[in-house]
């Protein structure tokens, strides 16, 4: 089964093969789960993203049609659902922040658990958190995936020029946060 | 009016330089950015998924908890409601049925003896017809029971004298 081909996985499991399924999840489980971390940046959020995946993926199966690679689209779907749990925690944010919410329903999270993450995160995963949700996926998927930008315009829908736009603000960003930079919208920059 | 922000020329050469700088801050910085995760983890993780897989595609997940909390007690307690019915109510009848038909099958004779009170056997019942006083019973019966019963002096006591010699008479005439 590790001979066969992604298109030739899919058309196993679509035959009623669970085993070829799993030998998809074998291949693609891990670099699903860091895309998910680095965007999300936590463990329990990544963890959920990647189940959700891939099981989004196999009731979807018979909607694939083979347009793009398997990857790509396993991908696309792991992207959206971590922009939506950004999004989702945002506002979760917002509301506690704005002491909407924040009455009536108090965190759940173990305030000590949350300064451990942000004790434990490193320099760059803050710089990263920082960035804008879109410019977010990008970098990640292009800094550590080193995915094209054709790929990227493949799981975002969007071109290629507004990519690569996004991308270089995202990199002058991480750049600046790291190294403690005064952001300048001028080509020069100065140190703090 | 919306103005568009003219998207910087960015070439491939200026982006490599970026990506290198922020790489060498990475590798200065000594630290990890994401910690690792065990190996052990991957195999759970399909372990997991599958299960999730399962539940997804089967549909029987909301079904299943459905069923748990509405249909199950629910039927349960029509089909206990159904079965103490069918057998409660039909079991009295069945007995008053059952009572009944052998009283009825019992023949003429018996059913009588058990319409006769046991416990007035030691004495007689006087049949006496609606009309007649009850307390005005023939003397003849009177002379029949006492006969039965050993006390017939009494009788004799009783009979009228004239009915007495007559009895004398034809007492003696047959001997």
């Amino acid at each position: 089964m590790e001979e066969l081909s992604d298109l030739q996985l899919i058309e196993e499991v679509r035959n009623g093969k669970r085993r070829a399924f799993t030998e998809l999840m074998r291949r693609y489980q891990q670099r699903i789960y860091w895309a998910a971390r680095r965007i999300v940046g936590t463990h329990e959020d990544a963890d959920d993203i990647a189940q959700e995946a891939f099981v989004k993926a196999y009731t979807a199966l018979g909607d694939f049609r083979g347009e793009s690679s398997f990857y790509t689209w396993l991908y696309r779907i792991a992207i959206n659902l971590s922009l939506n749990a950004i999004r989702k925690r945002q506002l979760v944010n917002y509301l506690r922040e704005n002491d909407t919410i924040g009455r009536f329903f108090p965190s759940t999270e173990d305030p000590s658990r949350q300064v451990e993450f942000k004790e434990t995160q490193s320099r760059l995963q803050e710089a990263i958190a920082r960035l804008p949700e879109k410019q977010r996926a990008v970098f990640v998927m292009r800094y550590y995936d080193e995915m094209s930008y054709e790929e990227i315009s493949e799981v975002m829908k969007t071109s290629v020029g507004g990519l690569k736009a996004n991308y270089f603000h995202a990199l002058r960003k991480v750049r600046e946060y790291m190294t403690d930079e005064i952001p300048s919208g001028t080509s020069g920059h100065q140190r703090k | 009016m919306k103005f568009r922000q003219e998207l910087p020329d960015i070439n491939e050469s200026d982006e490599r330089a970026l990506v290198e700088r922020v790489r060498a801050l990475e590798d200065e910085s000594g630290e990890k950015s994401v910690p690792p995760v065990p190996e052990a983890y991957w195999q759970n993780l399909i372990i997991r998924t599958n299960q999730r897989v399962d539940a997804a595609s089967s549909g029987k997940a909301i079904s299943i908890s459905w069923a748990a909390r509405v249909a199950i007690p629910g039927v349960v307690a029509i089909v206990s409601f159904l079965i103490a019915l069918h057998y409660y109510v039909p079991l009295q009848t069945r007995q008053q049925s059952d009572v009944e038909s052998m009283v009825l099958a019992l023949p003429d004779p018996v059913m009588d003896s058990l319409l006769t009170d046991a416990s007035l056997s030691d004495e007689t019942l006087f049949a006496v017809a609606a009309d007649e006083d009850l307390f005005d019973v023939p003397s003849e019966q009177i002379g029949e029971y006492l006969i039965q019963n050993d006390n017939a002096a009494l009788f004799v006591e009783l009979l009228p004298e004239e009915q007495a010699d007559q009895m004398l008479d034809l007492l003696t005439t047959g001997m």
